[in-house]
């Protein structure tokens, strides 16, 4: 409540202090532009029991045998008022499925960019950050070839926003030009376990930087950055009866889930080719947790596409696998502790997917700024957490295939 | 028929998406103030300033692009001579810059004659334009019609 409250306040005051002159076209002079951008998408597959869905953050899936409206739809619209050419106030509400099924609007922009030289740019308020390449943009479908980004790498994260600042430097490196970026806030969100638990991370704060070339038709980009969790999973009745349990494994696994201070490392490289006809994208991601339940995990995406005027065919291949080492609490498997043994088991792997898909797709631009995509993604998965999986997820590789169509537009 | 062949090919080759900009009677011109210490402009600066990458003119001053319109001919042939994109291309760049809150676009101007208009009033401005609306009010940086000749 309190949060929300936060919320209405800084949108009231963002749009208090929009520039008077709405629409003056002349450079320099106050101006403000309203755009809007959203995605009507629609999903089929025939896997029983399971919902497909785009990131850890919908707490509702697709369903199987039933079209389903919910998962990649979504609308935006944001505000833009420029002061002069030196400030710009941005402000930006996103209607999507939430972790709770609804359609609840959602401040996800609210910020003022800076400009002090043509080099630096400064941004304060809530901001979208870019640890991983592009995620600040995962919402517009319009702007990549996809219908949704790679679930196996953005699908992890559940907001792609922080409260907080950004500061970027730009120059020009030899005929390229380079950028350096550092950024830092609080960030929150609902992560959804595949069974449909919640786990909060409200309070968590997120802090990283990249350092990005770009030369003709190649950008090249290293970005780190590290996830500090705020709040406890919800494990404390396990971690109680690890501690009866008394055995040393069981003692050390309760003392790591009782970890308050949860850091999450990552290492992340991207880079992307834009030369008429080809679009190719490669991001690769090491994330690292220091205390179990927190992940361990690697995952990358491959995108590629062709352009042939209206129409771009393209393919895809992402993948994500965890290292994390599962551990026993030393407590023989007897019918007394199978259920402890299994809860232990299930709090460590509730942050490690497996998950692999492939996808092929076309893009065909029907009219100005609105698109019409249809996509198949061949997906295999063994335990994943990236879907929802009300019943025990399987612990055999098990594929499903999910039929796409969407209409992406912007205004 | 041997006479059809050069018109069919002819047709053909304007049908294609790379053409379709290029069919225009008049060469783009990229124009500048003239206080604005820039003598000309290579394409990758052009680029980079066009695109959002990096908006600073050669002379060191901040660079404010315009376009002409949202589906010109004009912006459609500036982009293709520029980056070889089409317009769908172009707008789902900026769809990204502009909805993740990165940058904004260049300002829009109604028509060329308003561009110009607006450079010759604006020392960081610059647009494309026809060359026939180029007047001494504004410098010409990018010739895109003496770019193209051998």
């Amino acid at each position: 409540m309190k949060v929300r409250w936060h919320r209405e306040v800084a949108l009231a005051i963002g749009l208090a202090c929009l520039p008077a002159a709405a629409g003056a076209a002349e450079l320099g002079e106050r101006r403000v532009t309203l755009g809007g951008f959203g995605t009507l998408g629609a999903i089929y597959h025939d896997a029983e029991d399971r919902e497909y869905r785009r990131s850890t953050a919908q707490g509702e899936g697709a369903k199987a045998s039933e079209v389903d409206f919910e998962t990649d739809s979504l609308i935006g619209l944001q505000i833009n008022a420029s002061w002069n050419q030196q400030f710009e106030t941005v402000l930006q509400a996103v209607s999507r499925s939430d972790e709770y099924g609804s359609w609840r609007p959602r401040l996800t922009r609210g910020f003022l960019r800076w400009y002090p030289d043509p080099s630096l740019m400064l941004r304060a308020g809530r901001i979208g950050h870019e640890l991983l390449p592009r995620a600040d943009s995962r919402d517009i479908g319009y702007s990549y070839l996809p219908i949704r980004p790679s679930v196996e790498v953005f699908g992890v994260l559940p907001r792609d926003e922080i409260d907080g600042a950004d500061i970027s430097y730009t120059h020009e490196i030899g005929e390229g030009i380079g950028r350096i970026k550092m950024f830092g806030g609080e960030t929150g969100g609902t992560v959804v376990f595949a069974d449909g638990s919640h786990g909060s991370l409200s309070g968590s704060k997120l802090w990283g930087g990249s350092i990005e070339y770009l030369y003709e038709s190649w950008t090249v980009r290293l970005s780190t950055g590290v996830f500090l969790r705020g709040q406890e999973p919800p494990v404390d009745p396990l971690i109680a009866a690890l501690r009866q349990a008394g055995t040393p494994e069981s003692q050390e696994l309760a003392d790591e889930f009782a970890e308050k201070d949860r850091r999450t490392s990552f290492l992340v490289f991207g880079a992307a080719y834009d030369e008429a006809p080809w679009q190719l994208r490669l991001f690769l991601v090491q994330a690292e947790g220091d205390h179990s339940p927190t992940p361990k995990l690697r995952n990358g995406t491959l995108l590629a596409g062709y352009n042939l005027g209206r129409a771009t065919p393209y393919a895809s291949f992402s993948a994500i696998d965890s290292y994390a080492e599962i551990r026993g609490t030393g407590l023989p498997d007897t019918p007394q502790f199978a259920a402890l043994n299994a809860a232990a088991r299930q709090a460590q792997t509730a942050s490690q997917p497996q998950q692999h898909s492939f996808a092929v797709g076309l893009r065909y631009d029907i009219a100005p700024k609105v698109d019409l995509k249809v996509q198949i993604d061949q997906v295999r998965l063994r335990g994943s957490n990236l879907l929802l999986d009300r019943h025990s997820p399987p612990d055999d590789y098990d594929d499903m295939t999910v039929f796409g169509l969407a209409l992406d537009f912007i205004f | 028929m041997a006479s059809l062949l050069p018109h069919l090919l002819a047709v053909l080759v304007a049908l294609l998406p790379g053409t379709i900009g290029a069919a225009r009677a008049e060469p783009l011109v990229v124009i500048v103030n003239p206080a604005s210490g820039v003598e000309k402009l290579s394409r990758e600066e052009a680029v980079n300033i066009f695109m959002g990458r990096y908006r600073k003119l050669p002379s060191g001053i901040l660079a404010f692009p315009i376009d002409i319109g949202s589906q010109s001919p004009e912006r459609q042939q500036f982009y293709r001579l520029l980056v070889r994109k089409d317009l769908p291309e172009i707008d789902a760049y900026w769809a990204r810059l502009v909805f993740s809150g990165q940058t904004s676009p260049p300002l829009q101007a109604p028509d060329g004659a308003t561009a110009v208009q607006l450079v010759a009033s604006n020392r960081s401005a610059i647009a494309y334009v026809d060359r026939a609306l180029v007047d001494a009010r504004v410098k010409v940086v990018i010739d895109f019609g003496r770019a193209a000749k051998p």
